[in-house]
């Protein structure tokens, strides 16, 4: 359709996900596009008041992870929702079920037999010196095989308009509550909009989180006790982490609330000790358990670990799964996926340089101006080199850092993420995006129908994360046959 | 159903600053209506609010610039904006909020936002100055605001454990209020008779000040007599603003925690307590004397509270969770050990006294 009543809006030399090219909108987002036309900029200005303030007095803030603590922000909301097709979804879907099965097979097998390093497919001492692996674990059998209960991939569209993964987040993701709550809030700040169209709701996810949560209890729990693990309120998620724990009805625990006794893991009530079986951390491997991981950690349990070695209770996720989610190792996850289930993989990885390969290396140096630099041990932003807008003494910074530490670093090429558009003050602009959709794997696997897209608000910026001024807007998976 | 004491701990005291909010900003209301009536005839403004300073059991001490006869405006800025005043009301309700917020998940919904908006409205920089300009629809509005939040928790809090730690934070600190609100008029007794209708206006705001004007007014169809205002916000049976009332109050929530919470003791403690102010009469606590019954009384709450958090809620193997003849058995040894340890102590003093060289005096 053809918008000439919409104000004016430059798709620019992107894929955007609303416009098929200047002044022709996507055919499922006509509904939102005539709707869009009728209003004005005070109404949407209106709009976008309720909404920041219903998510300031509701609470739902995070905090940021470097300077003074416990300082709270709103995440930036979006109110013009991103529309996924059916079929789309569809592809989404079953490329994650077939990466995460894959993954925990890889999991399983490095943690075990190790026929993957034996086969040369992934090299050993990328595997067994990546930070994430955990020798610890060799040898120890999860409940039902799975180490990845709770997983949240990113995905990006690029300017062909395919659906690509750029990360794995196999250890304790987090996002999935705002999935909700901007659900929750576009709906009592403009209800007007889901009129025409049919959209997957996103309120389950917590109680699917539960079954799973509970799929994985030992044997002998008959009716599993799960609680949830936070470092506290300082945490950047913590708002989720309480979030989820009301939905489910479990409690939030810090690790002070727990103690191990005789190999079993229990809480402290105001009427004794209660059994724990089931616990969903929020918690890093690393700070676990002070006799196991770090002996400074304040917000493990000593002799957790113990316990969990012995079946006595189960962690969700499991221990030992950031090998699998190592940026290095994840430009092998083709290979993962093709080696142990004979299949091609269905979601494309984005192309991926490792310092290690010396004909990478030798490329990486030469083309540091194009490509985006991370660094394989943080996460949330931190740590990377965008090339095209570094000055030449951070690339030159970047280049010594990556010659001293090679496993330390990967380079993919700057990405012309998608685009959609955003309100500016008082008329649409184009911001680029991203997909986080959250995966639940128990006794099988669910895609959570949603996800968090992702918008980095600052014009021109590429950068999507919430401690960088990223923003979030709804994200609608359409039913099938919906227009 | 348990639940963690931590939570447990963290409910208890949202509860007390939140009731802590309502009781500041009600003294901090009435002094202010008190000093339009009260003129600067026989008690100056400075004394009035000054007044407000005196201190409770572990308060630290005050700053420099409110020592003295301090200005009313310092005083009243400390009492209700100042963030360094651990018990100014924007501190009771950012320490409620946040007690709040480390529990969300345990409270309802309608709670925390309710506490979270009343804190999100105390973050005006310039309301300090606003209020000055109209106190009243300011107090009012905190009041109605925390007591939304009790009623919240009355109604979509169920009536488990950690409501019951609710009741038992608002009655105690509801209870220590209306202790410190008289204690703080005591001296008006002293004064009492010397201008008749001054001191009433003043009996009045006392009562006021712990929203008992209009109760006391129905109770006694007569006219504001000191003796009569210190039992009726004492002994009153059932007025929810006494401290009996609230003492009784409270240790029915503690009773209903939990079967073995009667052996703790901060329940014992509470228990004693409350059966005391149950069989009190006015004129016996005035014989003894106002202010000693006051302050033992506040003692004993802070001694309570205190045995409540750091002892019951604590799962530590001290001695306030030992079954009492255990801790007897204990306590015996440690004196006997005691006992013996000074007993030997003497008869070493003893020996070496006479170890020593006998040198003559030089007197002899």
């Amino acid at each position: 359709m053809t918008t000439a009543h919409l104000p004016a809006y430059d798709p620019g030399a992107f894929w955007d996900e609303v416009f098929e090219s200047p002044g022709v909108v996507r055919p499922h987002y006509a509904s939102l596009a005539r709707r869009l036309a009728t209003l004005s900029p005070a109404d949407v200005d209106r709009r976008q008041r309720a909404a920041d303030l219903s998510f300031t007095v509701r609470g739902i803030t995070f905090a940021v992870n470097q300077g003074a603590e416990g300082v709270e922000k709103i995440m930036p909301f979006d109110l013009i929702p991103r529309l996924i097709l059916p079929d789309e979804w569809s592809r989404i879907e079953r490329g994650l079920e077939q990466r995460v099965r894959a993954l925990n097979l890889f999991l399983h097998d490095v943690y075990h037999g190790q026929r993957i390093l034996r086969a040369g497919v992934v090299p050993p001492e990328l595997v067994l010196g990546a930070s994430g692996y955990r020798r610890e674990f060799r040898g120890v059998e999860v409940p039902l095989g799975v180490y990845t209960h709770i997983v949240g991939s990113d995905l990006v569209r690029d300017d062909s308009g395919e659906f690509a993964v750029l990360e794995d987040n196999l250890r304790t993701p987090s996002g999935v509550s705002y999935v909700v709550e901007n659900r929750r809030v576009l709906k009592r700040t403009w209800p007007q909009i889901f009129q025409d169209y049919d959209v997957r709701p996103v309120e389950g996810y917590p109680q699917d989180l539960l079954d799973v949560l509970r799929s994985i209890a030992p044997e002998a729990a008959e009716d599993p006790v799960v609680v949830l693990l936070t470092p506290g309120v300082y945490n950047s998620a913590y708002f989720e982490h309480a979030f989820l724990a009301k939905a489910m009805g479990i409690e939030m625990v810090q690790g002070s609330d727990l103690f191990v006794d005789d190999a079993a893991v229990y809480m402290r009530t105001t009427q004794g000790r209660r059994r724990v079986d089931v616990i969903y951390r929020r918690v890093d491997d690393d700070f676990l358990d002070p006799l196991t991981f770090r002996p400074d950690s304040m917000l493990g349990v000593p002799g957790l670990v113990a316990s969990y070695r012995l079946g006595r209770v189960s962690l969700a996720n499991a221990i030992g799964t950031g090998v699998a989610d190592d940026k290095a190792i994840y430009a092998y996850v083709p290979e993962i996926i093709r080696y142990y289930l004979a299949e091609e993989p269905i979601l494309a990885n984005v192309p991926t340089y490792l310092p290690t390969r010396p004909a990478d290396l030798a490329y990486i140096l030469e083309h540091l101006a194009d490509l985006v630099v991370k660094s394989v041990n943080e996460s949330g932003g931190y740590g990377m080199l965008i090339g095209p807008h570094a000055s030449a003494a951070d690339r030159a910074l970047y280049r010594d850092r990556i010659l001293a530490n090679p496993r330390g670093f990967i380079a993919q090429p700057t990405l012309a993420l998608s685009r959609h558009p955003c309100w500016a003050e008082d008329h649409l602009e184009g911001r680029h995006i991203d997909l986080r959709p959250f995966l639940l794997f128990g006794r099988d696997v669910k895609v959570t129908p949603g996800g968090l897209t992702r918008v980095a608000l600052r014009s021109g910026s590429l950068v999507v994360n919430s401690s960088q001024g990223g923003g979030g807007k709804d994200t609608w998976v359409l039913a099938e046959g919906a227009d | 159903m348990a639940m963690l004491c931590r939570v447990a701990e963290d409910v208890y005291w949202m509860s007390r600053y939140v009731e802590r909010a309502i009781a500041v900003g009600r003294l901090i209301d009435v002094t202010w209506h008190l000093e339009l009536d009260d003129g600067d005839a026989a008690d100056p403004r400075r004394l009035l609010w000054g007044r407000l300073l005196a201190p409770r059991p572990n308060d630290g001490p005050l700053p420099e610039s409110l020592r003295g006869t301090p200005d009313p405006h310092a005083v009243r800025y400390w009492l209700a904006f100042d963030r360094a005043n651990p018990r100014s009301l924007v501190s009771c309700v950012q320490r409620g909020r946040a007690a709040a917020r480390g529990v969300r998940e345990s409270i309802s919904s309608e709670m925390w936002e309710a506490l979270n908006g009343l804190h999100l409205s105390l973050a005006d920089p310039e309301l300090a100055r606003l209020v000055e300009d109209d106190p009243y629809t300011f107090y009012k509005r905190i009041r109605e605001s925390a007591q939304f939040i009790q009623g919240l928790a009355d109604s979509t809090l169920t009536h488990d454990e950690a409501w019951h730690f609710t009741r038992l934070g608002t009655s105690l600190e509801r209870a220590d209020n209306v202790a410190h609100v008289l204690a703080l008029q005591v001296h008006l007794l002293h004064d009492w008779g010397r201008d008749h209708a001054d001191e009433t206006v003043r009996w009045l705001a006392v009562l006021r000040s712990c929203g008992s004007a209009e109760a006391y007014a129905r109770f006694y169809a007569l006219r504001v007599d000191p003796a009569r205002v210190v039992e009726f916000l004492l002994l009153n049976a059932q007025f929810p603003q006494t401290v009996r009332y609230s003492l009784r109050q409270a240790w029915g929530a503690l009773q209903a925690l939990s079967g073995t919470a009667a052996a703790t003791p901060a329940a014992r403690a509470l228990g004693l307590l409350s059966a005391q102010l149950d069989h009190a009469a006015v004129d016996e606590i005035l014989e003894e004397g106002l202010q000693p019954y006051l302050s033992g009384v506040q003692r004993d709450i802070a001694r309570i509270s205190d045995q409540l958090t750091r002892v019951y809620l604590r799962d530590e193997p001290q001695p306030g969770r030992l079954m009492p003849v255990a801790r007897a058995a204990m306590l015996m040894a440690a004196q006997q050990q005691q006992l013996m340890a000074a007993q030997q102590q003497q008869q070493q003093q003893q020996q070496q006294q006479q170890q020593q060289p006998q040198d003559r005096s030089p007197c002899e």
